[in-house]
């Protein structure tokens, strides 16, 4: 896959486990647990808008383009 | 007697079906609360699939038989009572001309009618187990679509075969100077495709359902 989601590198950053993301993004750990092992096949805008608010981010380092 | 146990089998079938959906109804719970249009015609696909299924197989059944019987008694009349080919074709007659004059001839004929049977028996097979296989509330599955896919390929397989034993129609009756009585069954083509039209349309379907759940 060409786009790569580095959730788990930004919740590394943060220092925040899944389980606390997921509580505070309102997203199921197993659909949390999709995006993060790069098996999701699309991400909707609010859910890339509430990541990115509680991780504090932009969605450039969520996201990443790979040749 | 043919038509005695095919009228006995679907007999016991419904009666099977008919106290199967009593016991379901005097049930605590049942799944599902309410039965939808088509879940009653999908039970009815069923029942007739299981006919289909059953009668099938006991005529080849009787055919195999009877065929075995004439091998080593060719004055036996098994094939009376039996339409092979549809309703209407009795081949009591010509079968034990064609057993008289020429074996091998009929030994292939058979053969190939017997293997007509058991595909088509094979067909609704498929069917059965397409529905028990379906999940009412979730019926979209690859496995459903694969099921589909493959019941064209056995239609695709039955049209071939029906080639084989118009052949084999042909070889044994021409050789006792009689008009062939089996034609190729193109329509069998035309339904296959149509089915591996609709189970790729299915696939499809599966393919965005997929999609749409990883989607987060």
């Amino acid at each position: 896959m060409a786009i790569i989601v580095n959730l788990d590198v930004m919740m590394a950053k943060r220092k925040m486990s899944l389980n606390e993301l997921s509580q505070k993004v309102d997203i199921t750990i197993a659909n949390l647990s999709i995006l993060k092992t790069g098996k999701a096949k699309a991400i909707r805008f609010s859910t890339l808008e509430s990541i990115c608010k509680v991780l504090d981010c932009q969605p450039g380092e969520l996201l990443e383009f790979i040749d | 007697m043919y038509k005695l146990i095919i009228y006995i089998t679907i007999a016991i079938i419904l009666v099977y079906v008919v106290v199967r959906s009593f016991k379901e109804k005097k049930g605590f719970k049942r799944k599902i609360v309410k039965t939808t249009r088509t879940e009653k015609i999908l039970k009815i696909i069923n029942v007739f699939a299981w006919i289909i299924f059953v009668g099938t197989l006991v005529k080849s059944g009787i055919i195999l038989i009877s065929f075995i019987i004439t091998l080593f008694k060719p004055e036996a009349v098994v094939f009376k009572d039996i339409s092979v080919f549809g309703v209407g074709t009795s081949p009591g007659t010509y079968f034990y001309e064609i057993r008289e004059s020429h074996l091998w001839n009929y030994i292939f004929y058979v053969i190939s009618i017997i293997l007509w049977t058991l595909i088509k028996s094979y067909l609704a097979y498929l069917i059965i187990k397409l529905l028990a296989k379906i999940n009412l509330i979730h019926p979209f599955s690859m496995e459903i679509a694969n099921r589909i896919v493959k019941i064209s390929y056995t239609l695709i397989f039955i049209w071939g075969l029906s080639f084989v034993v118009g052949f084999f129609d042909k070889w044994a009756t021409l050789a006792i100077g009689l008009e062939p009585q089996f034609e190729v069954r193109g329509e069998f083509l035309f339904i296959a495709g149509l089915v591996y039209l609709i189970g790729n349309i299915f696939k499809r379907g599966v393919e965005i359902q997929n999609e749409n759940k990883l989607t987060i």
